[in-house]
């Protein structure tokens, strides 16, 4: 079974698209960033001095290499690792009820505590790279194939950010709910 | 029929894309309404008059030295709203509390505060605040334990103190006349009576 192109195309824009804002929101205060490492309190002390700016530049090679066509089966490989990697990461300090460390998602201006919802998306992202890697249709691309590409892709973007938001707005929500 | 179908995906695209646009200009309203709506309702502060409690009656004078009688059962609620012409919050918080008075029926307005009278005098007339209740008594402050600015304390026609706090914006005073409506003092009262009802629940 394949996938259409225009399908290939926005899965793999779609991605790139979170992975470089992502990687942006790191490397604009990496020492933020050291210290969200520091909190996930899963590597060796000292050790997210290196692991901080890998992570960032790690995000932002598998962005170029997604949209890039010849290596895009191996990009997808590896974003989904380093995406079952996050996964793992905020579900092992959920279940030590670490839920008050910063998330690091959205960088240190909109700090979120780490919740349960998190580990859901990474699972959709990670059907996305699954699609992204799939195999692809030969079809010839139309001009009209583009600006459906293009469009998909933009009111992807939009809605993933209206989403996040959403969610990382619960926490308020619920402190509304139940006054105590 | 080929070109109606592409006439029809196109437009739906751009309609797509404007509705996720709405939304994410939504969320972000929401966003800073959460950030804006947190610390609703007048604040108890620790002590003073008990709400529920009798109103002390008090006859402190007002500019021009007449008696203004407060705490005695009457006609008309009484709100009282301490003040002090250096508190920039007060100024900008007056007209909100005459109208929130104004829609209420029969409420009297009182403003009180404290210190030299030649001050509340020129704040007066450069406030506009001519022909309402303004008494300056220290002892007035001191019975109601105001130590916050502005502070105000509604009174209802028997001379029970109903509700009582620090007001920071229109709502707050507004706050004040639902909290008698409803029959709790503050918002602390509010949140812990209706905690309390949900694990009955």
């Amino acid at each position: 079974m394949t996938i259409d192109p225009v399908l290939d195309l926005t899965a793999r824009a779609g991605l790139a698209t979170v992975l470089a804002t992502a990687a942006l929101h790191k490397v604009r205060d990496l020492d933020a960033f050291r210290s969200v490492v520091r909190e996930y309190a899963l590597l060796p002390n000292g050790s997210e001095r290196l692991v901080a700016p890998g992570l960032a530049v790690l995000e932002i090679a598998l962005a170029g290499a997604l949209v890039w066509p010849p290596v895009r089966v191996e990009a997808c490989v590896a974003l989904g690792a380093l995406l079952l990697a996050y996964t793992m990461a905020i579900g092992i300090n959920l279940a030590r009820g670490r839920r008050h460390i910063d998330c690091g998602c959205f960088g240190p201006a909109h700090r979120q505590a780490l919740s349960g919802w998190m580990v859901w998306r990474n699972l959709v992202l990670l059907a996305a790279a699954v699609v992204a890697g799939w195999p692809v249709s030969p079809r010839p691309l139309e001009p009209l194939d583009f600006f459906t590409f293009v469009s998909g892709w933009l009111a992807l973007a939009l809605c993933w950010t209206a989403a996040a938001r959403l969610l990382g707005q619960w926490d308020a929500v619920r402190a509304l709910r139940s006054p105590t | 029929m080929n070109e109606t179908l592409l006439a029809s995906h196109l437009l739906l695209w751009v309609v797509v894309l404007v509705l996720a646009g709405v939304v994410v200009a939504l969320v972000r309203q929401i966003g800073i309404l959460h950030e804006r709506v947190a610390p609703v309702g007048a604040l108890a502060v620790a002590d003073g008059i008990e709400v529920g409690a009798e109103a002390p009656v008090l006859r402190p004078p007002d500019l021009t030295g007449r008696p203004v009688e407060i705490g005695r059962a009457s006609a008309q609620s009484t709100l009282l709203f301490f003040l002090s012409p250096t508190c920039p919050v007060c100024k900008t918080l007056l007209p909100s509390v005459r109208r929130v008075v104004a829609a209420q029926t029969e409420v009297r307005l009182v403003l009180a505060s404290d210190g030299p009278v030649e001050e509340h005098r020129a704040f007066v007339a450069a406030a506009g605040l001519e022909g309402l209740s303004y008494v300056v008594s220290t002892e007035l402050g001191l019975a109601y334990r105001v130590a916050k600015l502005p502070y105000a304390v509604l009174i209802d026609r028997a001379g029970i103190v109903r509700a009582r706090g620090l007001v920071n914006t229109r709502e707050h005073v507004e706050s004040l006349f639902e909290a008698e409506a409803r029959g709790v003092g503050s918002v602390q009262e509010f949140l812990a009576d209706r905690a309390s009802r949900e694990r009955v629940v």
